[in-house]
């Protein structure tokens, strides 16, 4: 088995265990670990999960540690340090298939909203002594760095998609992620539309669903936790949204967890920036 | 081979065949019939192209060879078809080398004379050139298909 | 029997016990997070009275009206689909025990159900998604059951909302029959006609008296009022012809821009029948449930086939199909229009797009009927009749007798079976073959044999490699035989040109041995294969043997090769173009990939065969493989039902026609 594999960012790691048993980490950057912890919510199939994989590195739950090589590394966090992107370069190259799991390793997560700001002044407000810390100048996704095979969205993922992709892994079947409008879920659950019924701003026609349409379940507009999904016509949705709020409202709503995803991000840019931040509003071809 | 043979020969080909009665005559006394055994290599790539010929009977591989030092088929050229049109372009300077794979006879046409004649004969040329343009055509729309690489695996969706 | 009863408001509660006996439950409309919706009624009481709905195009709020009328509200958002079709039904349940496998169709029992409240645009839409349903050879047994075990109560509209367009879809607002109570509402009370021998059941016991002339007058002007607000949005005549011939129209483009894709619209629409089927298992793969969900033509992996290609990539393709659908080829499909007019995609659209408006600019009611891109009427002319002993929706467990390597990804199974529809089988039929905690793959037979069918499969995703590796003992799961066969016998006296693309060999394979079988009854017979290097060329040994016989040409070419290959190179169509021979006196059968039968056509055009005369087998996301969950669309055809094999002339021009 390779064990010295040479540092090369986006080059996919050699195989390491059997299929039937596959060799599995689980890494952190830039993050609040919620993700991770959703392995323990599968608590009534964690023995049995944990029978049939090879947790060979899971901070949360072990003390033990790995080099790798992996299987399935996953990784959870936004890449803010430098140190953090020779971390994952070198991660990427021990590991075969490497899995992004939530906003901040898929999207760059709320810390991301720093990257509208200049980095000096945030490093000023932030740290007392900021020449102890190195950061880097954004908060970024993991795909930024290097290649990613799969994602799993959301802050914090969901436990069923967990479990779908680990059964999917260890039976050698494609995992059922679906890349639909959160809309979907919302109508088949039966849940009365808050946009069109209550004029809620909601962002579930452009969101990844993911979640079981959790928050318009409760009447609350969908904030895009799971990122946008395929065919995210934010434009569109952003325009209609402007008819009875103000640009820096339409700008705000999509200035959340996944805001420096392109199609979040492009709308914050065209209304004025995140909330705290004034960019001046770009002409757009809303007229 | 008598050129009124030779005529009848090219008169088969589809390069060749419907051509006024005239022009055919001229491109017949143009052409020698030859045998290339299996294997024999009529054109080499990157060298002097010096006959263009048409295929009467067997298979002509066009081949490229690629870095270290495998050679790869881009196409085959059957009866009827022609290869060596380099050798009527300024250049002269062959793109491919062209092997016979299986035994085969060809009408071999010295690219300087032909190009001569065909200067001379505008009607010989309108015809010539016509039918060169739609073997180039033709092997245009081969080359984008395979390409395309149609028969690639890919994912299924189950 | 009188024409009419009345039933005073105050007894309202009587009709509602007389319609709970027997364990019968009432969904009617009530009130919930805002709005109307379909759900169960314990009384009266929880209807929505004095509630009224003011819709526009995205928009809903409901308005108290200070009244006591309980149906002013006009369409709940909830359409009752949910009751007939409902968003998640479970299918099948397998498990795995070492070789065997078991599959059983799991059958929820229908509940006794009493819709109250459905207007004459619902009952329309009842009844359109019904025959949809009940359209695959074997209807889908599901929603059968669904649909006989409800009783509906309608109610005739007395007020109308902005984004009401029934009288332009022929749909309402009277209601005119075809339910089993019907109401109409005036402050004082109902007039109840009845409809059926079970409407007469429940309101015979009530001993109401016959409505006045005055009550029935009364409804008449109130139904008749509500008929001259709606107006006549969208003028319906010609409208099938008149999209159909707007397939290229600009417009679509821009109707993208403002849409989001959500698949509101779809899942809102009380004919939108569209389904998925997802798979869950226990982690080691041995017990596995498959369930049906709600999907939609607006999402990206509706279309998506083999090579993550997908036929819709683009949002105006999608939007198309939809629109399209929904008023054009539904006619072709079902005999009838697919919208009814009920306005709720209008109104539950997150951006307001407006379908009347949408419609009347892309095919506007001066637009003259360009020509139809399709020449059939598959629901008129292409009754597969092979399929009507078919049982699909049976599995029948067969068992893997021997796996043949046939190429480097691709292995043909041997299966034994004694089933009699799988045995009887035609060259160019499917089977559908599920193994637990798996996707299905429709899957085309390759050999048709005595005692069972060969499957030639192409490793290139998780079910595919799963089956290709099986060893001889273990056991399928098919449903089938699927699909519209090559039609061998009208090339009988006729020329035959077979040309096969990779593994598109495969379904040929019949054609070629059912020709060679009775090889005298054919004229010449030609048999091209393409392949994309010489180590992916199928049946080798096979070919060779077929290409040794004096009666059949055999020519072969591969994309690329090395040296050592001294065969043909360069594409399939080059064996022929160049061809002496006379396509009128042929019959072709073309299989591969599309863009290659693209160019097959084409080139079998330039030697003369015959449009009616060509026929090649599609790949479309076949899922259900009966034509009811609707991913295959492609133009007026289900390709799972009316294909896989088509001629060229029935397709016209929606084969080879992009995002369609």
């Amino acid at each position: 088995m390779e064990t010295q594999a040479p540092i090369t960012p986006g080059r996919r790691g050699p195989r390491a265990g059997t299929p039937q048993r596959p060799r599995i980490g689980i890494v952190k950057f830039a993050s609040c670990d919620g993700c991770q912890l959703t392995l323990l919510d599968l608590e009534d199939e964690l023995l049995a999960i944990a029978a049939r994989v090879d947790l060979v590195e899971f901070a949360e739950a072990t003390s033990h540690r790995s080099a790798g090589p992996f299987d399935v590394l996953f990784v959870e966090g936004s890449i803010s340090t430098p140190e953090q992107a020779e971390d994952i370069a070198r991660l990427r190259a021990v590991s075969h298939r490497l899995v992004t799991i939530g906003a901040c390793a898929t999207a760059g997560g709320i810390q991301a909203i720093r990257n509208w700001f200049d980095h000096e002044e945030v490093r000023a407000v932030v740290y007392p002594q900021p020449g102890y810390v190195d950061s880097l100048a954004q908060a970024r996704p993991v795909a930024d760095f290097v290649a990613v095979d799969a994602e799993l969205r959301g802050c914090p993922i969901s436990p069923a998609q967990l479990r779908e992709f680990l059964v999917a892994l260890v039976t050698g079947r494609r995992p059922q992620l679906p890349d639909e409008a959160v809309c979907l879920e919302c109508k088949r659950r039966g849940v009365v539309c808050v946009a069109v019924a209550q004029g809620i701003p909601c962002l579930g026609p452009v969101t990844r669903t993911g979640c079981g349409a959790l928050c318009p379940a409760y009447g609350r507009g969908c904030y895009g936790c799971f990122g946008p999904r395929e065919s995210a016509n934010t434009a569109s949705l952003a325009k209609w949204l402007s008819d009875d709020r103000s640009a820096s409202d339409v700008g705000r709503l999509f200035a959340g967890f996944t805001a420096w995803s392109p199609p979040f991000r492009a709308m914050i840019d065209a209304h004025g920036g995140p909330p705290g931040q004034v960019i001046p509003v770009k002409e757009t071809n809303d007229a | 081979m008598e050129t009124e043979d030779l005529a009848s020969v090219l008169d088969a080909t589809w390069f060749a065949a419907d051509l006024a009665p005239q022009a055919r005559g001229r491109l017949a006394a143009l052409g020698r019939l030859e045998e290339v055994a299996d294997g024999a290599i009529v054109v080499q790539e990157g060298t002097l192209c010096e006959s263009l010929g048409v295929v009467v009977s067997g298979r002509i591989a066009l081949r490229l060879s690629l870095p270290g030092g495998e050679d790869r088929t881009i196409i085959t050229v059957h009866p009827g078809d022609i290869f060596g049109w380099s050798a009527i372009l300024p250049q002269r300077i062959a793109t491919a080398s062209a092997v016979a794979v299986m035994p085969t006879t060809a009408v071999m046409f010295d690219g300087a004379e032909l190009k001569r004649a065909l200067a001379g004969d505008a009607d010989l040329a309108a015809a010539i050139y016509e039918r060169l343009l739609v073997s180039v055509a033709r092997r245009l729309t081969a080359t984008r298909t395979q390409l395309l690489d149609l028969y690639r695996p890919g994912n299924e969706p189950w | 029997m009188p024409a009419a009863y009345f039933l005073p408001r105050a007894e309202l509660d009587r009709l509602f016990e007389a319609l709970a006996v027997d364990g019968r439950r009432i969904i009617g409309p009530t009130i919930a997070d805002g709005a109307v919706v379909y759900d169960e009624l314990d009384s009266p009481a929880g209807l929505p009275h004095g509630w009224m709905a003011d819709t526009a195009p995205g928009s809903y709020r409901l308005r108290s009206t200070g009244g006591e009328r309980a149906f002013d509200y006009v369409v709940a958002l909830t359409s009752w689909k949910r009751f007939t079709h409902p968003s998640l039904v479970p299918l099948t349940r397998s498990r795995r025990d070492g070789d065997q496998i078991v599959v059983e169709p799991i059958r929820e029992d229908a509940p006794k159900l009493a819709f109250v409240g459905v207007r004459a645009c619902e009952l329309a839409a009842l009844n359109i998604q019904e025959r949809a349903m009940r359209a695959g050879p074997a209807g889908d047994p599901d929603h059968a059951a669904r649909r006989d075990a409800a009783l509906i109560v309608a109610v005739e509209c007395a007020a109308a909302t902005s984004t009401c367009f029934c009288t332009s879809m022929a749909s309402g607002p009277e209601v005119d029959g075809g339910a089993d109570l019907m109401l109409s509402e005036l402050d004082d009370g109902f007039v109840v006609r009845v409809g059926s021998e079970a409407g007469a059941g429940v309101v015979g016991p009530l001993g109401l008296r016959v409505a006045s002339p005055d009550a029935v007058d009364r409804a008449g002007t109130q139904v008749a009022a509500v008929r001259a607000a709606i107006g006549d949005p969208v003028p319906g005549d010609g409208l099938p012809e008149r999209l159909r011939a707007a397939l290229d129209h600009p417009h679509w483009a821009q109707v993208a821009e403002r849409c989001l894709a959500c698949a509101n619209c779809t899942l809102v629409c009380p004919t939108c029948f569209c389904t998925s089927v997802g798979v869950a298992s226990d982690l080691d793969g041995l017990d596995a449930t498959t369930e049906r969900s709600w999907d939609s033509c607006f999402s990206l992996g509706f279309g998506r086939v083999a090579g993550d290609a997908n036929f819709r990539p683009k949002v105006r393709d999608r939007y198309r199909q939809w629109l399209t659908h929904k008023f054009s080829t539904w006619w072709d499909q079902f005999g009838s229009s697919g919208c009814v007019g009920c306005g709720r995609c209008i109104a539950w659209c997150p951006v307001g797009i407006d379908v009347r408006a949408e419609l009347v600019a892309i095919a506007p009611a001066t637009a003259p009927a360009g020509p139809i891109p399709w020449p059939l009427s598959p629901a008129e002319g292409r009754a597969p009749a092979a399929l009507a002993t078919a049982a699909p929706a049976r599995h029948v467990i067969a068992t893997v007798r021997s796996v043949m390597p046939e190429t480097v990804d691709s292995a043909t199974l041997r299966l034994v079976t004694t089933d009699e529809a799988l045995l009887g089988a035609r060259p160019g039929q499917f089977v559908m073959v599920e193994q637990p905690a798996f996707a299905t793959p429709p899957i085309s037979i390759s050999r048709i044999r005595p005692d069972g069918l060969d499957l030639t499969i192409r490793s290139a995703g998780a079910a595919t490699a799963v089956l290709t590796g099986l060893a001889a003992g273990a056991q399928v799961a098919l449903r089938g035989p699927l699909g519209r066969g090559w039609p061998v016998e009208a090339a009988i006296g006729r020329d035959v040109v077979i040309v096969a693309g990779g593994i598109g060999l495969a379904p040929l394979r019949p054609v070629i041995e059912a020709v060679l079988a009775e090889r005298p009854r054919f004229g010449a017979v030609r048999l091209y294969l393409g392949a994309r290097t010489p180590h992916d060329r199928l049946f080798v040994a096979e070919m060779g043997e077929i290409a040794g016989r004096a009666d059949v040409e055999v020519a072969e070419i591969v994309d690329r090769a090395g040296p050592e290959w001294l065969g043909r190179v360069g594409i399939v169509t080059q064996l022929f173009d160049q061809a002496k021979w006379d396509g009128s006196r042929a019959t072709a059968f073309v299989c591969g990939p599309e863009r290659m039968m693209q160019a097959t056509v084409a080139t079998l055009k330039g030697r003369g065969v015959d449009p009616a005369a060509m026929w090649l087998t599609l790949e479309r996301n076949m899922a259900c493989g009966v034509g009811t969950c609707g991913h295959c669309q492609l133009g007026p055809f289900f390709v799972c039902r009316d294909g896989p094999v088509f001629s060229v002339a029935e397709l016209g021009t929606a084969f080879a026609r992009e995002g369609l």
